[in-house]
């Protein structure tokens, strides 16, 4: 699993390369919980590159969401590959989540 | 192929590096391998979490069994006695924004991304059986 993180003025893109599964979940949720900690509130997810995510990897972001939530910050989500994609319909996180098709849909919504 | 692991969760990658040379053979697609992984590892990970009382060193055993149109996969395990089949369909996935836990997430994604599944316990062992119909045989 590769954590980029992209800094722009208003906002901070995670790009998440690789699997994001049950051993490389913890990894990804200490590295968006840090950027939440670390006072940012606008946070996109990147899942271009995500291979395939398993629900130890949704489990994280609705736990990211969560604490970034308590302080008034979003959590969104773009570019997901059409695997990423079913499994988030199937988990219904296509309902709880803004998705975009690309990065600059998702930061333009954040303006 | 039939591999043994551990119940220790970092022994999944093990399978999952066996795996993809294995699958670099077989006539499927990207979309399939990758449904292939999400099972391995959402069934993986759920005995080894939750299969085991003990502190003990357990073996589980996957077998994998391609064929010209599609993939079956085994898992037996010597864990407590736990029928996914009857969970997914006794249990409705709750995910909820402000809920991490969402029990049973995983069983479901399983549920739907493969085609057949089937559950016994035999000899005092879970055995599960994944199928999957490679996509590019189903157009």
């Amino acid at each position: 699993m590769e954590i980029e993180v992209k800094n722009l003025d208003h906002v901070k893109i995670v790009i998440l390369t690789g699997d994001l599964n049950a051993n490389t979940s913890g990894e990804a949720e200490t590295k968006i919980n840090q950027l939440i900690m670390g006072g940012n509130r606008k946070l996109i997810i990147d899942l271009e590159n995500l291979n395939y995510i398993s629900s130890a990897g949704l489990r994280i972001f609705l736990a990211s969401n969560k604490l970034i939530r308590k302080m008034n910050g979003e959590i969104r989500f773009c570019t997901l590959n059409p695997t990423v994609k079913e499994v988030f319909e199937i988990s219904g996180f296509n309902l709880i989540f803004k998705l975009y098709p690309d990065q600059d849909s998702s930061i333009a919504s954040f303006t | 192929m039939t591999l043994e692991i551990a119940n220790q969760l970092r022994e999944i990658e093990k399978v999952q590096i066996q795996l993809v040379d294995y699958l670099k053979e077989l006539p499927l697609d990207d979309y399939d391998r990758k449904k292939i992984f999400i099972a391995v590892d959402e069934i993986l990970s759920n005995i080894i979490n939750y299969g085991y009382d003990d502190n003990e060193r357990h073996t589980i055993q996957i077998r994998f069994d391609a064929t010209e149109t599609g993939m079956n996969m085994e898992f037996i395990d010597d864990g407590k006695y736990f029928d996914p089949i009857h969970f997914v369909r006794h249990h409705l996935p709750k995910v909820q924004l402000d809920d991490e836990k969402s029990g049973g997430l995983g069983l479901h994604l399983v549920h739907r991304l493969m085609n057949q599944m089937q559950y016994n316990r035999v000899d005092d062992k879970n055995r599960l059986i994944l199928g999957l119909n490679y996509t590019n045989n189903n157009q």
